[in-house]
């Protein structure tokens, strides 16, 4: 059992790279291995990929399979890559192919021209980077498909690359995501540091299973401030891929792109890999009810303050992205108060729904609009209220987890999110010209209905919960909503702030930005100015130059001047002396025949002396 | 197999084949001369991989020429020695790689005075090998002086027909503040290379200048650092280290573009292998005192540098920056003095070597279309322009350190090892600190590759068209050797480990 499911799982993972892989050749191998085929392809392995999901949820029970290969190994230090399944990686694997097949489905249809091959690889890698992490066996795996996501993201974001707004929008958001990840990627490194200058080198690849283990082995050997630091690193990239505050504005940038990648990536699977990391990492929590309670606050505050600024958003896409986050910060609410169970189910019901909502947005660009597509939005709104199927249940299990300290802000959100999903509702309602007429997209959406119904009569089945009074105050605050936004008018300042999304976006680009360009351009200037200027070194060698110049035409000359002067001077005299008196002359030369002989002499006996000595 | 393998045919069959072209009897027209070097370098390379598969850790490559029954210079101790160990070996590998990669550039570039042009090109080939492979401190330094002649000719001289005069002027002054600098550094090395011999004469009473078997155990403490010193300073000019880096970014932008792949891609790493064998393995623990403050040093170099390069304005100098900065990443492994550090170090002179090529390949592919490397009027050519578009995509998204791609395991290893580094905190604080690098590289790889490529469409540049198949072939070369080393790192470190 665990050996068919084990290998499987690298057939599942591997079989959308290699299909992304195909890609290239089947431009130049059209005839054999054309567009349709990878089209074909891509969808069959979404379709095995739900199946295998499901073969395994079905057989694994409790169990866990891990299978773990040497990435790198140096002397002690080994890192691994593999697979590692247990229920909560098929759940979130399960959700990844029913979107991903739904939305592919989709794709097809929604994209018209030649680039739709590009698109079909970039998704076919995004499925292959989110199996890698939701699979991943150790944290550094994890890590590495984390990135690989971001990258995949940004490749999708940026997919009309011609277009400069979005081109922009698209590095802005990589770069947000990169400080995710440079926090992800210093907690990994700290902790495994940590392990290693402690002597425990089995646990140095941070395996997903002994993670209890070395959270106590790290917590022994922590001072609770550096552990909550460290901690806090994790809790900042989880916090950045899943848009929550304060960086919850780089969902509503990646909203330019296409609809089918809003629908996969921004909405349902890509942005709650946040919550899959706290999943993991979770028995590091443990011992800190502060850590615990940080996750809740930033959860509970991204679903309040994205909530507030859902309700002022015109465009549906931004609308629901911003509802996206506060969906998210809800998950975070739960898994803050360890209600694990409340915040998958909530991560599947959400990311169901909110997929469909997505779908269904399709219409501003072309013309078929139709009641069908209406049927589903309002299918996928109210199961994201609370009151249909899935959805309904999902709120109720998140409820009954609940801390009583935030119930209250609870019943306030689920208010907001009836308000504005009821918005979205009416605006739609405005657009839509109900033609009856089924178009090919309506089969993705029945893909996700359908899933959405099975859930909640799976969930009706296994978990005990009663209907509370959340069904009911979402069923009132409909009619309340549709009478408010058609009849009164926002205040129009309070309306600028909800809408802007708390100016945060500003606050970045105009602080961020100028700092970030003003370090660059000192550090340019020193470096023009400072480190390349050679007009010390060049003056002080002309000034050598120069002395040395001095040197020779003064001094070496001079020495050779002075002789020749002398000489000329001594010539002079001697003239003096050359009287032409044969008396004179005899005179000059015993004298210099006796001082001569006299130092001969001296010489003579000087090294005689020195001789003898030796 | 073992007589098959030589190590002079190796190093100086490129030399003997450039001195040829010198002469007047070799009378092959450019495309000839570039086809008859592409299929030298290959077989190089070819040879070379023969060398790397028939490689027995036990018993590394040995050679000592004897030239007229005697050694070289047998007052000093001499000899013409070559070794080639794990680490060589990966080193001559590369070089031999990327000088095929640039003989392959070179072809559409190079269209004047050819035969100077390939006769330096082999020439400089030569002398890098001759670096790597040699066992002997003056063998070492003589191959280090040497490759300053080819150098210097291939950046100031005019290759092309097409080069404006200014353009040739500032070459050639780039050229000579490369030779200067790197002068200035050998003065410092062959200062060191003759105190080494010379203090291992006083105290063994042997005059030897034998890598591996030189004897420096006696030799006092501040005469050891005094050398070290002198040994960074020299290697610090070529890797290069901070205050001494300008040389860089001006020879790098001037000269052409394989003449940049090869000074980014191997020439530098002339200077990190230098600081591996001398001082790392020399001097050890004199290193290991001098670490802390080296690692401070190489801190700047990575951070300080990736914020200069976000605030330049030409590709190509973006590029330049962006090596320094890897370099101080490479030099930092080396300051964490653990295994895991060295191995991170070479494994990332591989990686960065395979990236720099292939960022200064598209800035060549750029410049040769667009006549221009200024990112304010550079805007738009994607459209014309988008196979190369995605190639260009993958190797940022590579050089930006994304896992599968061979950078990311080079950084996250080095900073592994810088933390693990129980040398001294300051080692510590550098690798926590250069982790921001992350997202500086993102930052200025970002604004080079949406800088150059996206934005409005511009007339002047709506005449270019795509890369030819084999230019294509030669970025393909280099995509999938980072993903090669990425993706199965073992194959890269292992090797490394070996010794």
């Amino acid at each position: 059992m665990e050996q068919i499911l084990s290998i499987t799982s690298y057939f599942i993972i591997l079989l959308p790279l290699v299909i992304s892989a195909l890609t290239i050749p089947s431009k130049i191998f059209s005839r054999v291995l054309n567009k349709n085929v990878i089209y074909f392809l891509t969808l069959i392995a979404s379709f095995s990929g739900i199946i295998y999901s499901f073969y395994g949820l079905i057989n694994i029970k409790d169990s866990i399979i891990e299978k773990s290969f040497n990435l790198i190994s140096i002397n002690n230090y080994n890192l691994t890559y593999g697979v590692y399944i247990d229920k909560i990686s098929l759940l979130f694997g399960l959700t990844l192919f029913i979107v991903s097949f739904a939305v592919q489905l989709l794709s097809l249809s929604y994209l018209k021209n030649e680039n739709k091959l590009r698109f079909f690889a970039f998704l076919n890698i995004f499925n292959f980077s989110m199996l890698g992490l939701i699979f991943a066996q150790s944290l550094y795996q994890l890590y590495i498909f984390w990135e690989l996501v971001g990258i995949v993201s940004y490749l999708l974001i940026n997919f009309d690359y011609m277009n400069e707004k979005i081109s922009k929008l698209s590095k802005k958001i990589l770069i947000i995501n990169r400080l995710g990840d440079c926090g992800f990627l210093a907690g990994i490194l700290i902790l495994s540091n940590i392990l290693i200058s402690n002597g425990f080198y089995e646990f140095v690849n941070l395996g997903i299973n002994n993670i209890e283990t070395f959270s106590k082995i790290i917590n022994t050997n922590l001072a609770p401030e550096f552990y909550i630091t460290v901690v806090g690193l994790f809790i900042v990239a989880a916090l950045v891929k899943s848009a929550q505050i304060p960086f919850y504005n780089w969902l509503q940038d990646a909203m330019n792109a296409k609809i089918p990648v809003s629908a996969l990536l921004h909405s349902a699977t890509m942005v709650a890999m946040g919550i899959f990391l706290i999943i993991r990492i979770l028995p590091i929590f443990y011992n800190y009810e502060l850590l615990l309670n940080i996750i809740s606050i930033f959860g509970i505050t991204t679903a309040l303050v994205c909530s507030l600024c859902a309700l002022a958003q015109d465009n549906p896409k931004k609308l629901l992205a911003y509802s996206t986050s506060a969906q998210l910060g809800l998950m975070f609410l739960a898994l803050g108060n360890l209600n694990i169970k409340g915040a998958v189910i909530f991560f599947i019901t959400h990311a169901i729904s909110k997929s469909l909502m997505f779908l269904t947005l399709t219409s501003k660009e072309d013309e078929y609009n139709n009641l069908w597509k209406y049927m589903a939005l309002l299918f996928g709104g109210l199961s994201t209220m609370g009151i249909l199927f899935a959805g309904h249940s999902a709120k109720e299990i998140l409820l009954s987890g609940l801390n009583s300290n935030y119930q209250t802000l609870y019943t306030i959100i689920v208010i907001l999110t009836a308000f504005y999903i009821t918005k979205l509702f009416i605006s739609q309602y405005k657009l839509t010209n109900f033609k009856n007429k089924i178009s090919s997209e309506f089969f993705s959406f029945l893909i996700l209905i359908f899933t959405n119904i099975g859930f909640y009569i799976y969930i009706k089945n296994n978990y005990n919960y009663e209907t509370s009074y959340i069904l009911y105050i979402s069923l009132i605050a409909i009619p309340i909503a549709i009478f408010m936004i058609l009849k009164i008018k926002p205040i129009s300042f309070i309306h600028n702030i909800f809408l802007n999304g708390f100016y945060l976006d500003k606050i970045y680009s105009v602080f961020l930005n100028k700092l970030y360009f003003g370090i660059a351009k000192i550090c340019r200037i020193i470096d023009d100015r400072v480190f390349s200027n050679y007009k010390p070194i060049l003056l002080g060698s002309i000034g050598m130059v120069k002395t040395i110049n001095l040197i020779e035409t003064k001094l070496m000359n001079g020495y050779v001047n002075t002789i020749e002067y002398l000489s000329n001077f001594a010539s002079k005299k001697h003239s003096n002396i050359q009287t032409s008196d044969i008396r004179n002359y005899n005179a000059y030369a015993l004298i210099i025949i006796t001082v001569c002989l006299i130092l001969l002499i001296m010489i003579y006996t000087g090294i005689l002396i020195l001789i003898g000595e030796k | 197999m073992e007589h098959f393998l030589s190590i002079p045919i190796l190093i100086f069959i490129p030399m003997i084949i450039s001195l040829i072209m010198l002469t007047p009897w070799f009378k092959l027209n450019e495309i000839h001369t570039n086809r008859f070097v592409k299929i030298l370098c290959f077989g190089h390379f070819l040879y070379c991989t023969l060398f790397l598969l028939f490689y027995n850790s036990a018993q590394p490559y040995n050679t000592i020429i004897h030239l007229l029954g005697s050694d070289w210079i047998q007052t000093l101790g001499v000899k013409i020695s070559f070794r080639l160990d794990n680490i060589s070996l990966i080193m001559v590998t590369l070089t031999s790689f990327i000088f095929l990669i640039s003989s392959f550039i070179s072809k559409s570039i190079v269209n004047q005075n050819h035969k100077f042009y390939y006769s330096m090109f082999l020439l400089l080939m030569s002398a890098i090998l001759g670096i790597f492979s040699s066992n002997d401190i003056f063998l070492f330094f003589m191959f280090w002086e040497l490759e300053l002649i080819p150098a210097y000719f291939l950046i100031g001289n005019r290759w092309k027909q097409e080069v404006t005069p200014e353009e040739s002027e500032k070459a050639k002054k780039s050229a000579i503040k490369f030779v200067l600098f790197t002068f200035a550094g050998s003065m410092f090395l062959l200062l060191g290379i003759l105190l080494i011999n010379f203090y291992s004469y006083l105290s063994t009473g042997i005059l030897n200048a034998n890598l591996t078997d030189l004897d420096i155990t006696t030799i006092p403490n501040s005469i050891k650092l005094l050398i070290s010193i002198c040994f960074i300073i020299s290697f610090g000019v070529k890797i290069p280290i901070i205050p001494i880096h300008t040389w860089l970014p001006d020879a790098h932008t001037n000269a052409i573009t394989p003449i940049s792949i090869i000074l980014a891609g191997i020439l530098l790493k002339t200077g990190s292998y230098g600081l591996f064998r001398f001082n790392y393995e020399l001097l050890h623990n004199t290193f290991l005192t001098i670490a802390p403050y080296l690692a401070i040093f190489a801190l700047i170099n990575i951070i300080y540098t990736a914020f200069v390069a976000f605030a330049q304005n030409d590709i190509k100098r973006i590029v330049a920056y962006s090596s320094i900065s890897n370099m101080g990443l490479i030099v930092l492994g080396f300051c964490t003095c653990n295994k895991i550090g060295v191995s991170a170090a070479f494994f990332h002179t591989i990686a960065h070597s395979l990236v720099t090529a292939g960022l200064f390949a598209i800035c060549g592919i750029v410049y040769n279309r667009c006549k221009t490397r200024d990112i304010n009027i550079l805007s738009g050519i994607a459209s014309k322009m988008p196979v190369f578009f995605g190639i260009a995509t993958t190797i940022v998204i590579a050089s930006i350190g994304i896992p599968l791609f061979a950078p990311f395991v080079g950084e996250i290893l080095t900073i592994t090892a810088a933390l693990n580094s129980g040398l001294s905190p300051v080692i510590r604080t550098a690798g926590i600190c250069s982790l921001p690098l992350l997202i500086l590289s993102s930052c200025y790889m970002l604004k080079f590759l949406h800088a150059g490529f996206l934005g409005e469409e511009r007339n002047e540049f709506s005449m270019i068209n795509d890369i030819s198949s084999k230019e294509g072939l030669i970025l393909g070369i280099i995509v999938l050797g980072l993903i090669l080393f990425g993706i199965i790192p073992s194959i890269g470190i292992d090797f490394i480990n070996l010794g």
